[in-house]
């Protein structure tokens, strides 16, 4: 028996490991890892890691022991290559070849990488990893001019975490405003005053087009014409599924992603996935969706170990939710934002905001900041499939 | 309602950030308090039927504030 492969030591693929020891399954379970590092925990690295404050052991997904206290063969720093769903075997970057009797594909996303319209992208650091964060956070020194590129979460954190080490903090953002592309120009809006009332400069309709690298400080050009010194550059560009060692598998690929069904199962027979790479079918939206989100990454790995073993009565389903904390802004998104056609802010101040979306007449997702109750009663009156009307008539 | 495998339910409110997680996951356990937007417990001895729930929410947890304990007697 050759058991089942995991293919990435992500949070999918670590809760992917634990649910099939959860459900009784006792033969060989192998947790196949890209990185050299035990599997750690992302979320922190643009808070609390970058700050200083969780050390490499406080990321971890789980104690060191833990793999083999529950029988799982942990490869780290072996990278899958190429899959044959015919004969069922993972080829590695060793030349080795797994077998497997049932595969999880959990490879999540690489960051998106810089290139600048002229020029090298040389010492632009990144965030994805934890070597990511390490290399980054030697660089964030009190006083230290930091340039971030890219205002999507990831990027608006960084600035923030940046910030509040001290430095002197710049952002630069090709559409009109911060977020805009995920929530929408208005709720951008409010994002961009956040940080500019704590004295973050945040370039919108704008973008960096060469930078000039000089012993370790860099000079940005911006379209515009402006020009940015910096100690440091950050790129925050988003991310990029790892799916493109799966190319010529056969395995059906779409939406960035990998095609699952309702249950998580992809094309080829006793393959699932989980994570930042699953289109699945979301039934309750009625539509195939790819998330890259952390809850989503912990239940689908699960849930994608159950449908391994046939154990899922009822399909994946529910609301996509992701949190973003920047300074005392404690935003929780819930639902489906992409395609949506009509928004309404409900209520914003200075310190809170309420903004719902909608298509076709329902209501498909809310962005609560600083408003716990608000996020709750959005979240039901989603999973409820609300008329959008009557909730911009009572959610608040 | 039934805790006859004697155990309750715990929430570190140093750690909790307020993710809401747990209390979207079982809604009859957890609750957020207003004020601190951090979760509650509002069901500290649940029902047996509802541990597997609540052990899920613990490994759903993003910051690792819940835990089960074994009830003191």
């Amino acid at each position: 028996m050759n058991g089942v492969v995991i293919v990435g030591a992500s949070v999918a693929g670590v809760h992917a490991a634990e649910a099939l020891r959860d459900a009784g399954f006792d033969r060989p379970v192998t947790l196949l890892s890209a990185e050299t590092d035990l599997p750690y925990d992302r979320p922190p690295l643009s808070k609390s890691a970058l700050r200083g404050e969780a050390s490499k052991s406080q990321l971890l997904l789980r104690p060191e022991g833990w793999y083999q206290q529950h029988g799982i063969d942990l490869v780290l720093g072996r990278r899958a290559r190429q899959l044959d769903p015919q004969r069922k075997s993972v080829l590695l970057d060793s030349g080795a070849e797994l077998g497997y009797d049932g595969l999880i594909l959990a490879t999540g996303a690489a960051a998106r990488s810089f290139e600048p319209v002229h020029g090298e992208s040389a010492d632009v650091y990144r965030l994805r990893t934890a070597d990511d964060c390490a290399r980054l956070r030697d660089r964030l020194v009190p006083g230290a001019r930091v340039l971030v590129i890219g205002a999507g979460f990831l990027g608006l954190e960084v600035a923030a975490t940046a910030h509040e080490i001290g430095g002197e903090v710049s952002i630069v953002e090709l559409g009109p405003a911060p977020l805009a592309m995920a929530l929408g120009v208005d709720v951008g809006q409010w994002f961009k005053r956040l940080h500019e009332s704590h004295g973050v400069a945040v370039h919108c309709d704008n973008s960096v087009t060469a930078i000039d690298v000089r012993r370790d400080r860099s000079r940005a050009y911006l379209r515009d014409g402006g020009v940015i010194d910096a100690d440091v550059v950050v790129a925050a560009l988003g991310a990029v599924p790892m799916v493109q060692w799966l190319a010529g598998s056969g395995l059906e690929l779409a939406g960035g992603g990998v095609r699952c069904d309702a249950y998580l199962r992809t094309s080829a027979a006793d393959v699932v996935a989980a994570g930042d790479i699953a289109y699945w079918d979301n039934e309750l939206y009625g539509s195939y969706m790819r998330v890259e989100h952390w809850t989503n990454a912990v239940e689908q790995g699960a849930f994608a170990a159950r449908s391994l073993l046939g154990a899922n009565e009822r399909p994946y389903v529910g609301p996509p939710y992701f949190w973003t904390d920047q300074f005392a802004a404690k935003t929780r998104t819930v639902g489906y934002l992409d395609g949506v056609d009509a928004i309404s802010i409900q209520r914003q101040d200075d310190h809170s905001l309420v903004a719902l979306y909608g298509r076709g007449d329902v209501l498909r997702a809310a962005v609560c900041v600083n408003a716990p109750r608000s996020l709750l009663s959005c979240r039901r009156a989603i999973t409820e499939r609300a008329p959008w009307r009557a909730a911009i008539e009572s959610l608040y | 309602m039934e805790n006859k495998l004697g155990w309750e339910v715990f929430i570190d409110h140093q750690a909790c950030q307020g993710y809401a997680c747990c209390v979207m996951a079982v809604p009859s356990v957890f609750d957020l308090d207003d004020d601190s937007g951090k979760a509650v417990v509002i069901e500290s001895h649940p029902d047996d039927s509802l541990r597997v729930a609540v052990e899920g929410a613990v490994r759903g947890c993003p910051v690792h504030a819940i835990t089960i304990r074994r009830r003191s007697p």
